[in-house]
């Protein structure tokens, strides 16, 4: 680890703190239906959506209706990408003439937006069209997050409202998410990215000549091996600054290219980079400034702001240090930092990102639910690599996807203050709610779905020759870990992927595909449901016995609760993967 | 054939979630005593 390394993530750390003030401000302003200097040009718009689409956007919703709206809006758009992917050799803007997606490939792609995943199981330049690109999978990338947004409001609106029905208007909520938050920074994103090099046109795939043709040898299916000489290479385009912007901040991460942030026609350059990395965070980070003001106690918005930050750090700090020691079996080779190399363990990673901006990518990107990837995470030494899977397994509830990170938290935040009410013996109560039975019920419901859905498709895929394990690159605990990620990234709508998984199956788009729709769907329901009855609730005046939410002492146990369910839930697994995979390496066994 | 299985597995997810809001809402009667169906 370098001094240089550390100043790089303080940087990204103060951006992020200094961004989270306004950003949650504004939102708070958008979301209370306050003035915003945007308005003159958004209300007109607005009130033309509603005449068109007959939305009331005065009448409030119960949680249920919320719910259903929100079901019905996501059955809806996934349908319809699923026919744009199938359709699209017939449709425009297709100049490769790309052929028709294949049924459960479309399946699992359009379920994958859907859910925010953007889990690509294809290689995006030579499968999707540009129409296909922007109509059916940017387009998720804003509705999944202005969905995620309203759900976010929605749940601080039931903690902030008394003996009240109901939650908001879906509509008029992903409306304002769109229209408000999203689109206006994704076009000030989008051009301050072109201003780094990120390509936006419409072009046809360029064909460069190499100034040195390369010999390519290939094994055959019989067994027998070919050599081709290559003399050209492919330069694929298209309108990538766009979706660029809204895949970083809407935490998506579907790439537009197959290597994601790694190609340099998607993050070309440092300053990229950490545009890229802040984004991410940006809008989740806001949220907590947002739940203050909303519910009338700042303090403890910034409270779990704090509790977000440790586990956050925590994170970076395992990761950067597992990646920037060498590797034990390269013996001989100087794998230590210096002027000319980035030392440690460079496989996998960008040299113009380097360790320190591949781990906090890496950390940054599976904290959040955004799944984008400037490095290779099945590259990254054991530890390393596990960080980024333990990340997504704690419900990626670190600053997390844009709501759902927020909404998950809040989940836990039910769970800890229940806990600290068993602890004094007393009903628990939360921003002068009582936490009962119900709340308590669904909180598990919701934090259970979770690895049951990841644990059980994962063993599934483990025990199935023909089906789970003919995908694989690697064997033993490497193998084991591929797998294991590919469930807890679907489940937890992160996306990114170990590479060593070849996910375009039968099996892995149908199985990948139910489990990001669980994983998103299964654990809305519940978490709406304890809004909806938050709502209705009196609120009683705090007492000596109430146990503050506003106190570094509440973040340290939020915190401690996050890890002890992470753990309990899924060190078995972990202990069977990377944790093994560390321990055979030091013993001089790779897989 | 491949797409209305797929179309018909979309749409049995999101009834599927239909009905999981209405056994959210059958718990939280329950658990306030206003369910006396077991």
């Amino acid at each position: 680890m370098t001094l240089n390394g550390w100043l790089q993530i303080a940087v990204f750390f103060a951006l992020v703190l200094l961004g989270a003030k306004p950003m949650g401000s504004y939102m708070t302003r958008v979301f209370e239906r306050r003035r915003t200097w945007l308005d003159p040009i958004l209300v007109p718009c607005e009130r033309i959506l509603y005449k068109l689409t007959g939305v009331d956007p005065e009448q409030e919703m119960r949680w249920t209706a919320y719910c259903i709206s929100m079901l019905v809006f996501s059955a809806a758009t996934l349908l319809l990408t699923y026919g744009v992917e199938r359709l699209q050799q017939y449709l425009p803007l297709n100049p490769q003439h790309l052929g028709a997606v294949a049924p459960d490939l479309a399946w699992n792609t359009a379920i994958s937006f859907t859910t925010n995943t953007n889990w690509q199981a294809y290689t995006p330049e030579s499968t999707m069209s540009y129409l296909t690109q922007m109509l059916g999978l940017a387009t998720h990338n804003f509705w999944s997050a202005a969905v995620g947004i309203a759900l976010a409001v929605a749940f601080i609106r039931g903690i902030a409202r008394r003996e009240a029905r109901t939650l908001g208007n879906f509509w008029v909520d992903i409306t304002r998410a769109t229209l408000w938050v999203l689109v206006p920074i994704c076009i000030v994103f989008s051009l301050a990215l072109v201003s780094q090099g990120v390509v936006q046109n419409f072009h046809s795939y360029d064909t460069a000549h190499l100034l040195e043709p390369q010999k390519q040898t290939v094994t055959g299916a019989d067994g027998k091996t070919t050599t081709t000489t290559v003399t050209t290479q492919t330069i694929a385009q298209g309108p990538v600054a766009s979706q660029e912007a809204i895949k970083m901040l809407g935490t998506n991460g579907g790439g537009f290219f197959n290597a994601n942030s790694a190609h340099p026609f998607e993050n070309p350059t440092p300053l990229s980079n950490l545009l890229e990395m802040v984004s991410i965070f940006l809008i989740p980070a806001g949220l907590t400034v947002t739940l203050g003001q909303m519910t009338g106690s700042p303090r403890h918005g910034w409270a779990i702001f704090g509790a977000m930050s440790l586990l956050w750090f925590a994170g970076v700090l395992t990761c950067y240090s597992a990646e920037a020691q060498p590797n034990p079996l390269f013996h001989g080779v100087d794998q230590h930092v210096s002027y000319l190399q980035s030392g440690g363990n460079m496989e996998g990673k960008e040299v113009r990102f380097g360790i320190a901006n591949s781990a906090l990518f890496a950390t940054t990107t599976t904290d959040a639910s955004c799944g984008a990837v400037n490095s290779m995470h099945d590259s990254f030494m054991p530890l390393g690599g596990m960080v980024p899977l333990v990340n997504i397994m704690l419900g990626e509830v670190v600053f997390g996807g844009v709501g759902a990170g927020l909404y998950g938290m809040l989940i836990f935040v039910i769970v800890s203050v229940f806990i600290a009410g068993l602890m004094v013996g007393r009903t628990p109560e939360y921003l002068g709610k009582k936490i009962q039975a119900y709340d308590v019920q669904l909180s598990m419901l919701y934090l259970l779905i979770f690895p049951v859905v990841i644990l059980i498709f994962s063993a599934i895929a483990a025990l199935s020759p023909g089906m789970g394990l003919s995908s694989l690159t690697n064997h033993g605990p490497h193998g084991l870990s591929e797998i294991l990620y590919a469930y807890t990234s679907a489940a937890g709508n992160n996306g990114s992927a170990f590479a060593g998984l070849n996910a375009n199956t039968h099996w892995y788009n149908i199985s990948l595909g139910i489990t990001m729709f669980m994983g998103r769907f299964l654990m809305i329901v519940p978490m709406l449901a304890v809004a909806g009855n938050l709502a209705s609730k009196k609120s009683v005046p705090a007492s000596a016995g109430t146990f503050p939410v506003t106190t570094p002492l509440f973040a340290i146990l939020l915190t401690s609760v996050v890890l002890i369910f992470g753990a309990l839930t899924f060190f078995p697994a972990l202990s069977l993967g990377p944790i093994l995979e560390h321990l055979l390496l030091h013993a001089g066994h790779t897989f | 054939m491949w797409d209305l299985l797929f179309i018909f597995i979309t749409l049995a997810c999101f009834t599927t979630g239909v009905l999981y809001v209405r056994a959210c809402v059958r718990i939280g009667m329950r658990a306030k005593g206003e369910c006396n169906h077991g």
